[in-house]
C-alpha cells in the first residue's frame, strides 16, 4: 500500500494493476477478478455522480450481504459519501432516529423491500450490476479526511451512536491489521488467505475487516445467512484455505456441534474471535475441537485494534483478552483520569491515528464513553497486567451497585461461563423498592444446577460479586450484530421477576 | 417396474449405466451415480450394524443435505420404515407422533442432543467420512408389505395424520411424476435439466417430486435454507435450466420480488407450486413474472398428486387447481356418500394405485373428515369439479364453517380476500359455537381498511359467506411445511376477542 493513495479505494485500483486476473470478491455462483472489480466500482461511482450523490453526503445502506452490496459499499466509499449501514432488517423508531440524527438523504434498499415515504429511496435490484455497463469511467473524491463511513455501535446498551470514519482510520487500521495478524495468517498481502464474510456488513467489525482485507489484496468470499447451522458448517468445510471473523456466539455455536474427537475445520486457515470476549473454556474448546490457529481481539469500530490472544496463550492467558498491540497507545484510569498500576482495573483510554476523532449521539455520554482531553475512552472497564495482558471486566454502563459495591458484570459472566454447565450467560441489575440485586441469566448446556453454579462463582470471583439469584432460559434477546440485547434481556427479566413476585412475597 | 423393486435400485442401475453423471450436489461438492450408490450401500450396511431391521420405525430430524439424502436412501434400501420430521419438531405433539408410530431411533444433527427414551444418533459433519469404513451393500426386497416410509401430513388441522407408504405405492407415485413434469415444461428422460429442491425433506410434496428425478437419472441440487429472501432468489436465478418445487407461500415470497416487468427467473425450465391453493391473480402474477412455465399441483400424503393446472391452462382456468390426473379416480360425494353433479361442492374422495390402503392407528382419526372408507381415500377436503373436468377446492372440511345455517368454506373467502389489492395472505376461520358462530378473517396486509375488504368480499362471495370481522396481523402462524397454523391461529383470534371483550 503506497502513502500516496488519498482514498481508500485506490488500493482496488492497485491490486487491478499488479494482479488483474486474481480472484478479489465471490460468493457461491460467481466470481469478479481485481480488473473486474476495480471496473465495476468506477463505473458504480459514476452512477452514484448521476444521482447526485456528493462527496460528505450521509446515504443510507440497508441491504443483506452480496457482492453487490461491497460494490456499492466501495463506489460510496470512492465519491467520498458517508455510508451508513443499517441492517437488512432494520425498520422502526430506532431506525427513524437514526436517520435523522445522521441527517441521511438517500437510502439504498433491496427487494422486497418498499420504499419509505420521508427518505429518498434507490433500490439495487438484482439486475443492478448488469445494469452499470451503460456508465463508463470513474468518479473519484480525493479528500481522505471525510468520513467514508458512519458506524453504528451495535446498541446493545441503548439508542446506537454514529462514529464517523475517515478513509486516513481506514488506511491505518488496515497497516496495524497487516502488522500484528500478518505473522498468524488471519491477515496477508500476498494474495493467500480466503476471508469468508460470515456475518451482517452493518456491523462494523466484520465491514472494517472485509475492506481491510481488500486493501491489502487479499480475497473475499460472501456466504448467505443460513438458518440452519450445519449449512453453515458445510459451507465453510467447502472453502480452501479459509479465514474467518466470528462472534463469540457463533464460536459456541460451532462448539456445539464440533466432533468429540478431531477438529471440525482442520482445513481452515486462521479464525479470529471479535466482539464480547469469550470464556476461557470456550477458547481452549475453540482450539482444541475447531481450529488450532484461533485468535481472539479486542478492539473497536471507533478505535480499531487493541489486542490479540494468540492460540499458544490458550494455555495460560485464555481469561485475557491477549496483549496490548504495539502501534496503539492505550491506558487505564481511575475515576480522576490517573494511570493505575498493572492489574488494577480502571477506565480503558486509548488515542492514535486509526481512533474515530468524535461520536454522533443524541443520548447523553458518560463521563467515561467518548472522547474527553485527545483520549476515546471505549466505555470498558478493564486491567493490564505487567506482561501487557488485558483483561476487560464489562461496559462501565452495566456496573451494577449492590450494598455498596461494585459489581463488574463481564467478570461474574465469564467466571460462569468457565462453567462446563453453563454455554452462556448474562448478568443483570435489577432494582425493586429500591434495593439492588443482581441475577444470572443463564443457557445451560445441560440439567441446570443453581447450586453448583453459584459455588463455582464464588471460588472464582468471591461472594461480594457473586448474583443474588439465577434463572435459566433458551434463548436471550440479541441485537443484529448477535449481541446479548441487554436492555431487552433486562425488561423480560424484570417481568418475569415481577410476576413471580406478586405470586410470592419475598420474605 | 418389477414389483419386487426397491426403490433405490433405480439409482444403482444408473450407477452401472451412467456411473459419472452428476446425480447430486450440495454445498460440500458433487457426487456422480456411482459414488452416490457406492455411498447408499455403505451407509445401508452401517445401519445394519446399528441394528436398523426392515419394517422398524425410524425417524429422521434432519435439515436438508447430501448426507440427509444418502441416509433416508440407505433406510429405504434397509427397509425401514422412515418418518421425516421437520428441524424445528419437538415438544407434545412430536412426542406424541413418537410414540405412536413406536419409533425407538431418530437420526439428528449437531446441534441437536438426545431427546428422553428415543436412541438419537447424530449425523455430524464427519459422518460421510466414517462410511469410509464399512463396505458393500444391504438390500431389502420390496415387495415384502411393510411400509417403507410413514409420511406425515401437515397437521395444519390438528396433529399430524401417518400415512404408510410400501415401495410399491411410492414407485407408482413417482410414476405419476413422469407425464406432469412432461407437460409443465420438460421431458421425463432429460438429464440436463437441474432439479434444485429447495424445501424440507420432511414435507411430502417435495421428496416424492424429487426421487422421482432420481429414479429418471436427473441432477439433484439441494439448497442450502436461506436467512434471507433475496439469497434464495439469488440462487435460484444462478442456475441455468432448473425446474424447482416451491410452497403457495414462497411463491408469494419470490413475487415480492420480481421486477415491475420481465421476469424474475428468465433462465429457469419450470416452477411448480403446490400446497394451498393460489389465487387465480397469484398464479397469472406468477406466470406473468416468475416464469411462462408455471405449474400448480394439488396433492396430499394419502394420493400423491390429485390433480394439476399446466401453463397453457392458467389464462383460462386460474381459479381452478386444474384437472385429476389420469391414474387418479377422483368424485366429489354428499354427506351421504352419493356422488354430486357438475359445479356442486361435497367431499372429495379418490382412489388408485398411488392411494394408501389404510393409515396408522393412534395416529390417524378415522372419525375425523380424513381416512378410508369402502376402499375410497377421503382427504378431509371439499371441492367442485365443473364440466371440463376442472376441480376446485373449497377448503378443508374441518374448517367450514356454519353460521345461521349457511355453509361458509374458508378458502373460498381466503382466495376472494387474496385478490384485493394490498393484501398479501389471509385465514379465515370460525369461532364460537351455535348461535354464536362467527366467521373472522385474520389479514396480512399493507394498510388496513375493513370496510374495503367488506365490500370487496359482498361483492365476490355474497354477504351470506363474507366474515363478520377482520383481524389485522403482521404475519400468519405457520407450520414447519409452510401452511398456516389453523389452530394457533384461532388461539391467537380468541385470545383477541377476549382481549376486546374484557377492554369494552
Amino acid at each position: 500500500m503506497q502513502d500516496t493513495f488519498t482514498n481508500f479505494t485506490d488500493t482496488i485500483l492497485a491490486h487491478a494493476a499488479s494482479r488483474p486476473k486474481a480472484v478479489a470478491l465471490a460468493d457461491d455462483y460467481c466470481k469478479l477478478t481485481w480488473k473486474q472489480l476495480a471496473d465495476l466500482v468506477g463505473r458504480a461511482s459514476v452512477w452514484l455522480n448521476s444521482l447526485g450523490i456528493a462527496p460528505g453526503d450521509p446515504v443510507g445502506v440497508r441491504m443483506t450481504n452480496s457482492i453487490d452490496h461491497i460494490i456499492l459499499s466501495l463506489a460510496l466509499m470512492r465519491v467520498g459519501a458517508a455510508k451508513v449501514e443499517f441492517g437488512a432488517g432494520e425498520t422502526g423508531r430506532k431506525f427513524d432516529g437514526m436517520i435523522g440524527t445522521l441527517k441521511v438523504g438517500t437510502l439504498f434498499i433491496e427487494p422486497p423491500a418498499r420504499s419509505l415515504g420521508a427518505i429518498r429511496c434507490v433500490k439495487i435490484g438484482l439486475d443492478w450490476r448488469a445494469g452499470l455497463s451503460a456508465f463508463k469511467g470513474d468518479n473519484k473524491h480525493p479528500d481522505s479526511y471525510e468520513p467514508f463511513d458512519i458506524s453504528l455501535s451495535s446498541g446493545s446498551t441503548g439508542q446506537p451512536k454514529g462514529y464517523p470514519i475517515g478513509h486516513a482510520q481506514l488506511f491505518r487500521r488496515t497497516h496495524d491489521y497487516l502488522d500484528a495478524l500478518g505473522p498468524v495468517g488471519m491477515f496477508s498481502n500476498d494474495g493467500t488467505g480466503n476471508l469468508l464474510l460470515t456475518s451482517s456488513m452493518s456491523f462494523g467489525g466484520f465491514l472494517y475487516t472485509l475492506m481491510m482485507r481488500l486493501g491489502n489484496g487479499g480475497r473475499v468470499t460472501v456466504l448467505p445467512e443460513f438458518t440452519k447451522l450445519m449449512d453453515f458448517v458445510r459451507a465453510v468445510q467447502a472453502e480452501a484455505d479459509a479465514v474467518l471473523m466470528l462472534t463469540s456466539a457463533m464460536c459456541e455455536d460451532l462448539i456445539s456441534c464440533a466432533p468429540e474427537d478431531g477438529i471440525l475445520f482442520p482445513q481452515v486457515r486462521a479464525i479470529m474471535s471479535v466482539g464480547s470476549p469469550l470464556a476461557a473454556r470456550a477458547k481452549r474448546d475453540m482450539v482444541t475441537r475447531v481450529t488450532s490457529n484461533f485468535l481472539e481481539v479486542y478492539g473497536g469500530t471507533n478505535f480499531g485494534l487493541i489486542s490479540v490472544l494468540h492460540p499458544e496463550d490458550m494455555l495460560d492467558h485464555a481469561d485475557s483478552v491477549g496483549r496490548l498491540f504495539a502501534g496503539v497507545d492505550v491506558e487505564i484510569v481511575d475515576s480522576a483520569d490517573r494511570p493505575v498500576p498493572p492489574g488494577v482495573t480502571g477506565y480503558l483510554r486509548c488515542r492514535g491515528s486509526g481512533v474515530s476523532p468524535q461520536v454522533i449521539s443524541e443520548a447523553p455520554q458518560g463521563r467515561f464513553e467518548g472522547f474527553r482531553d485527545g483520549w476515546c475512552y471505549t466505555g470498558d472497564l478493564g486491567a493490564i497486567d505487567s506482561d501487557g495482558y488485558v483483561y476487560i471486566r464489562g461496559r462501565v454502563s452495566e456496573v451494577v451497585r449492590r450494598r455498596g459495591v461494585d459489581i463488574m458484570p463481564t467478570a461474574v459472566e465469564l467466571a460462569l461461563m468457565s462453567h462446563p454447565g453453563v454455554r452462556e450467560a448474562a448478568v443483570i441489575g435489577l432494582t425493586r423498592a429500591g434495593v439492588s440485586e443482581i441475577i444470572a441469566v443463564i443457557i445451560p448446556s445441560g440439567k441446570p444446577d443453581a447450586q453448583a453454579f453459584h459455588s463455582h462463582c464464588i471460588d472464582l470471583v468471591g461472594a461480594g460479586q457473586a448474583p443474588g439469584g439465577y434463572l435459566f432460559v433458551k434463548q436471550f434477546p440479541r441485537t443484529s450484530a448477535g449481541k446479548i440485547d441487554r436492555p431487552k434481556l433486562r425488561q423480560q427479566i424484570g417481568k418475569k421477576v415481577e410476576a413471580t413476585a406478586t405470586k410470592r412475597p419475598v420474605i | 417396474m418389477p414389483t419386487s423393486a426397491n426403490l433405490t435400485d433405480a439409482i444403482f442401475e444408473h450407477a452401472a449405466k451412467q456411473p459419472k453423471m452428476v446425480a447430486l450436489e450440495d454445498m460440500t461438492g458433487r457426487l456422480s451415480y456411482r459414488q452416490f450408490a457406492d455411498l447408499i450401500g455403505r451407509a445401508a450396511v452401517w445401519l445394519r450394524g446399528l441394528g436398523i431391521e426392515p419394517g422398524q420405525p425410524v425417524g429422521v430430524r434432519l435439515a436438508n443435505s447430501a448426507d440427509h439424502l444418502i441416509l433416508s436412501l440407505a433406510l429405504m434400501r434397509v427397509g425401514a420404515a422412515k418418518i421425516e420430521f421437520a428441524t424445528s419438531g419437538a415438544g407434545a405433539q412430536f412426542d406424541a407422533t413418537v410414540r405412536n408410530l413406536g419409533v425407538k431411533t431418530l437420526f439428528i444433527e449437531p446441534p441437536a442432543r438426545a431427546a428422553g427414551d428415543l436412541r438419537c444418533i447424530a449425523i455430524g459433519p464427519g459422518w460421510r467420512r466414517t462410511l469410509a469404513d464399512f463396505k458393500g451393500d444391504f438390500r431389502h426386497d420390496g415387495a415384502s408389505p411393510e411400509p417403507t416410509d410413514i409420511l406425515l401430513s401437515s397437521g395444519s388441522t390438528g396433529p399430524s395424520k401417518g400415512v404408510p407408504c410400501t415401495h410399491r405405492l411410492t414407485l407408482g407415485r413417482l410414476a405419476d411424476w413422469n407425464p406432469t413434469y412432461l407437460r409443465a415444461g420438460m421431458v421425463s428422460d432429460d438429464y440436463t435439466c437441474t432439479f434444485l429442491h429447495v424445501s424440507s425433506m420432511s414435507f411430502t410434496g417435495f421428496l416424492i417430486p424429487l426421487l422421482a428425478r432420481l429414479v429418471a437419472g436427473g441432477k439433484i441440487v439441494i439448497l442450502p435454507e436461506f436467512a434471507k429472501l433475496l439469497d434464495f432468489v439469488r440462487a435460484i436465478r444462478a442456475y441455468d435450466d432448473a425446474i424447482l418445487i416451491v410452497t403457495s407461500g414462497m411463491c408469494q415470497d419470490l413475487l415480492s420480488c420480481a421486477p415491475e416487468q420481465g421476469l424474475l427467473f428468465p433462465k429457469a425450465r419450470a416452477i411448480i407450486c403446490t400446497g394451498t391453493p393460489l389465487s387465480a391473480e397469484t398464479k397469472q402474477h406468477a406466470l406473468r413474472s416468475l416464469t411462462p412455465n408455471f405449474t400448480e399441483i394439488y396433492g396430499n400424503a394419502g394420493a400423491g398428486i390429485v390433480s394439476a393446472l399446466f401453463p397453457d391452462e392458467i389464462p383460462a382456468h386460474a381459479d381452478s387447481v386444474g384437472r385429476v390426473i389420469p391414474t387418479l379416480t377422483v368424485e366429489i360425494v354428499d354427506g351421504a356418500d352419493h356422488p354430486v353433479g357438475p359445479n356442486v361442492a361435497g367431499f372429495l374422495r379418490c382412489r388408485g394405485s398411488g392411494v394408501v390402503e389404510g393409515l396408522i392407528a393412534g395416529v390417524s382419526s378415522q372419525a375425523g373428515f380424513e381416512g378410508i372408507r369402502d376402499g375410497w381415500y377421503y382427504p378431509g377436503d371439499l371441492a367442485a369439479i365443473d364440466q371440463e373436468g376442472y376441480l376446485r377446492l373449497k377448503g378443508r372440511a374441518a374448517d367450514a364453517v356454519t353460521r345461521r345455517g349457511v355453509q361458509v368454506f374458508p378458502t373460498v373467502v381466503e382466495l376472494a380476500l387474496m385478490s384485493c389489492p394490498g393484501v398479501r395472505d389471509v385465514a379465515v376461520l370460525g369461532v364460537g359455537a351455535g348461535q354464536d358462530t362467527q366467521v373472522v378473517a385474520a389479514v396480512v396486509a399493507n394498510g388496513q381498511d375493513a370496510q374495503a375488504l367488506h365490500l370487496h368480499c359482498i361483492g365476490a362471495v355474497g354477504a351470506g359467506h363474507t366474515p363478520d370481522s377482520y383481524m389485522f396481523v403482521a404475519a400468519l402462524p405457520r407450520t414447519a411445511a409452510g401452511k398456516t397454523d389453523r389452530a394457533r391461529l384461532r388461539q391467537m383470534v380468541q385470545k383477541s376477542i377476549e382481549r376486546r371483550r374484557a377492554v369494552s
